[in-house]
């Protein structure tokens, strides 16, 4: 991604951005729609849940287990989705932030501390998903779902 | 995707809203030419920082690929992971802002106000 900032002023932030775009537009082209407009994080965060409810559909066949763990990858999306929008609030502060003059050391070290806990609690949510589903699911069947999760990113 | 919600958390930077590169509206707005040589140089050095984080943060994406494949692979697995990848993205974060401030210190007001109007525009 660092090629992209041979042109001058390509903030970080763009650079995430684009890295977010290239994701939505993976998981667009997974799912047989990849002329649409990249996604927001939030549209991105929905076409993530969707995708691993469908993945779920495919691969586990017994119907308690499926009916739990599309509960638990439900129950945990939304509050991901409200994560996510945090961030990117927090994010929209921090660029304001930055281009005041008289901005302290500690206004940013505060905001800095709000931003890293925010990212913690979206991380916790991920993991005790993933934990939960990955509980309920035999070998084989968390091979099928995290293959097709990594090689999205393994290209 | 499980993966890509994780990606997400891992492909926001230390200092996303913080790292631009104003080469072109410091050399604009600012007037003293070795001034602009100063800032030029910290902004560089800021701008290297984030890149190493980038670097750091892939190879950590590859570990936490393996982790997440492995099925029996427990909550401090990640933690374990995650730790020092905190570690590093604070530790870039603290340089990054040093670089800021450095900066600050050799720009008026209004030189700042202009470089940063400018970036602003772009974003």
């Amino acid at each position: 991604m660092q090629t992209a900032r041979k042109q001058n002023l390509i903030p970080a932030a763009l650079v995430s951005a684009l890295a977010s775009c290239c994701l939505a537009l993976l998981v667009a082209g997974i799912s047989g729609c990849s002329s649409e407009p990249a996604k927001t994080g939030k549209e991105q965060l929905q076409a993530n849940a969707i995708d691993l409810r469908d993945t779920l559909r495919n691969t586990i066949k017994d119907a308690g287990r499926l009916q739990q763990m599309q509960a638990i990858a439900d129950q945990n999306a939304a509050e991901m989705q409200l994560r996510v929008e945090e961030l990117a609030r927090l994010r929209k502060e921090e660029v304001r932030l930055n281009a005041n003059y008289d901005a302290s050391k500690d206004e940013f070290r505060q905001l800095g501390d709000r931003i890293q806990s925010a990212r913690k609690e979206y991380r916790s949510l991920v993991i005790h998903t993933r934990m939960a589903l990955a509980q309920l699911t035999t070998d084989d069947e968390w091979k099928k779902i995290t293959s097709r999760d990594l090689a999205i990113f393994n290209n | 995707m499980l993966w890509a919600m994780l990606y997400y958390y891992l492909s926001s930077g230390a200092g996303s809203g913080l790292v631009y590169d104003i080469e072109a509206p410091v050399k604009q707005h600012v007037k003293v030419e070795a001034t602009v040589k100063q800032i030029i140089a910290i902004n560089k050095e800021m701008l290297k920082e984030d890149a190493a984080l980038v670097k750091d943060t892939e190879k950590a994406k590859k570990e936490l690929a393996k982790i997440h494949a492995n099925r029996l692979a427990s909550e401090s697995d990640f933690a374990e992971a995650f730790a020092a990848l905190d570690d590093r993205r604070a530790l870039t974060r603290e340089k990054i802002l040093d670089g800021r401030f450095k900066m600050r210190g050799l720009m008026t007001a209004e030189e700042w106000h202009s470089v940063y109007a400018a970036v602003s525009q772009q974003d």
